[in-house]
């Protein structure tokens, strides 16, 4: 009985880096990203065939290939949330590089977990920090004139305790 | 650098688990977070977040604040600020022995009902004429907006209204101390509290001077 699902779990798809290295990945797993599941939707024979994944380098897709490969398993497995949440935590602690890189591949490939998950992190990065902080942080220019900033300084009054 | 390779659309998904005000001061960062924290989108869904009724009544913006519309530019960004510290409750709305409705309860104006908040469960005991309701409530009462906590408690809150609105009736319900009345669309609404919209609205108060006969 159980040879029934790892039969269809044994096709493996090619998915192929800008820098095009190749990682296979069993077909469920891989079905996870959109981008790969839209794509296979228009061809029949999907034995050894390499699927480009756009712009998004080997290095990311390694990310996104664990990051699938773990939601797969943690379904079967029906993990716990906090399990869930630990491995999520640990997952994003990478450099900002990354983390962005992570998002525009997430975007891209359409996997809206890890696009929440990242985006989020992001999230969590900018919150408790002033301004100029954030500018710190991600290196931004502050491109404001003095008048245009107290503009938006007076729009903020509301909740200016904060400071 | 790092924001500059996301497009708009991705600075927003990342500005969306922000709360209000970390989303106010992302502002002040520089000008293109300033447009983009900036965006009515997101202030749309904080603040329908907070209080649903929001998006579907026009009414409900003249009661809470007159100076702002639906139809102004940045009109939700400017209405966050409004609604952030009004009080709310849910609460079970009954009917006698019949449950109606889960509730959530705004309080927009009139003395603070305070920490004490409403009771988890509201039954609407009896019934009296809308007439009576300029005799009824007294001046410095707490003034309530009602809407239905979820779709699923649309149903029962729209035919709450009908009944009562069908009678020219308003429900009241009592604690030890405290009246609630709940009233539908009428004249005490619109003239004495300024509200044209449909939805059904109350108020809390300790006193109970009966109506005149």
């Amino acid at each position: 009985m159980a040879d029934v699902p790892n039969q269809i779990n044994n096709i493996t798809l090619k998915l192929k880096s800008k820098d095009g290295e190749i990682f296979e990945v069993e077909k469920p797993v891989a079905m996870q990203i959109n981008f790969v599941k839209g794509m296979l939707e228009d061809v029949d024979e999907i034995d050894g065939m390499e699927i480009p994944m756009g712009e998004v380098e080997a290095a990311i897709l390694a990310k996104v290939v664990e990051y699938c490969k773990f939601h797969y398993q943690q379904e079967l497995n029906q993990t716990n949330a906090d399990e869930v949440d630990r491995w999520e935590r640990a997952f994003v602690q990478v450099d900002k590089s990354t983390l962005f890189q992570l998002i525009l591949a997430a975007n891209f490939l359409d996997v809206q977990s890890l696009l929440d998950l990242t985006c989020k992190t992001v999230a969590d990065m900018i919150k408790g920090k002033t301004p100029e902080q954030i500018r710190a942080e991600f290196d931004i220019d502050n491109d404001f004139t003095p008048e245009q900033l107290e503009e938006v300084r007076r729009d903020n009054a509301w909740c200016a305790e904060d400071r | 650098m790092l924001f500059d390779h996301l497009y708009d659309k991705l600075v927003r998904h990342v500005f969306q688990f922000l709360g209000a005000r970390e989303l106010a001061r992302a502002r002040e960062v520089c000008s293109r977070w300033n447009a983009l924290a900036g965006g009515e989108h997101l202030w749309k869904k904080l603040c329908v977040a907070d209080w649903a009724a929001l998006e579907t009544d026009q009414e409900l913006w003249q009661l809470i604040d007159r100076a702002i519309s639906l139809d102004d530019a940045n009109c939700w960004r400017n209405m966050y600020p409004k609604i952030e510290n009004i009080p709310k409750w849910t609460c079970c709305l009954q009917k006698t022995r019949s449950f109606v409705c889960n509730l959530v309860a705004h309080q927009v104006s009139g003395t603070p009902v305070g920490d004490v908040g409403l009771p988890k469960v509201l039954v609407v005991e009896r019934r009296f004429s809308i007439v009576h309701l300029q005799t009824f409530a007294l001046h410095d009462a707490a003034v309530l907006y009602f809407e239905p906590e979820s779709e699923a408690d649309r149903h029962g809150f729209d035919e709450f209204i009908e009944y009562l609105s069908q009678r020219a009736r308003a429900g009241l319900a009592l604690e030890a101390e405290r009246r609630f009345v709940l009233f539908p669309p009428c004249d005490y609404g619109r003239i004495q509290l300024g509200y044209h919209g449909r939805s059904l609205l109350g108020f809390v108060q300790y006193a109970y001077p009966p109506p005149r006969v």
